[in-house]
């Protein structure tokens, strides 16, 4: 499998679940069908697409920060 | 609840083990431990989603009283972080089941493993770690009752 294709499906993945996360567990599932069909270690690829919880919580938190320096709140 | 349906469903599995012959009766001790696996990843899934929905909604929040009512940067800061505190519990749930979820899957691997081999299974130890599983679950959806009260 080239790893330009590898890398398109990842990115195309984690922008889907980006704009649907209710979909995660089946992106997930067709995922982990689309890396075994393909021979491809699929721990690897779910993790770069779905990222760990920690990673997910560091981003709403880097969100939230990002917005609260926008709001030019007084120091 | 959710609990003891779970440790039900493995009980009435058990018990049809005790009944039958064991190559064929031992499949659904497996079968039911699997399904609980199962069923908890997409659960746990769909909960780590709404958490962190709620994670967010609940910061915005800050956020928006802090703009109406005209708080400094570091009034703002230390709110959010009372809430990052608040939360981190839950987190901390979260990565409880996902390792819970991977001793259910190993335990019921390793039961299917005995039961290809007609090694008497680890029956015991399935049933903890169901039971380990289904606990982090409960606590986890009290968690997010408790969420969803202070939004």
């Amino acid at each position: 499998m080239n790893a330009a294709v590898i890398k398109e499906v990842v990115e195309t993945a984690a922008r889907l679940i980006g704009l649907i996360p209710a979909a995660s567990e089946a992106i997930r599932a067709v995922l982990s069908d689309w890396c075994a069909e393909n021979e491809i270690d699929q721990e690897p690829v779910l993790r770069a697409v779905l990222g760990d919880l920690d990673e997910k919580v560091a981003g709403v938190d880097s969100d939230i920060d990002a917005k609260l320096a926008g709001l030019g709140l007084k120091e | 609840m959710t609990q003891l349906v779970r440790i039900a469903t493995l009980a009435l599995a058990l018990q049809a083990v005790a009944c039958g012959p064991k190559a064929q009766m031992m499949h659904p001790v497996v079968a039911a431990a699997r399904e609980t696996a199962n069923g908890a990843a997409l659960a746990i899934e769909s909960a780590e989603t709404t958490a962190l929905l709620l994670y967010r909604a609940e910061q915005e929040q800050v956020l928006v009283r802090a703009k109406a009512a005209a708080w400094t940067t570091l009034q703002a800061k230390a709110e959010l972080e009372r809430v990052r505190l608040w939360w981190k519990p839950v987190w901390d749930a979260f990565h409880l089941a996902r390792k819970a979820h991977a001793a259910v899957r190993a335990s019921a691997q390793l039961a299917r493993e005995a039961e290809v081999a007609r090694i008497q299974p680890d029956i015991p130890q399935l049933l903890k770690v169901a039971a380990e599983l289904g606990a982090v679950q409960d606590r986890i959806a009290n968690l997010l009752t408790a969420a969803r009260r202070r939004q």
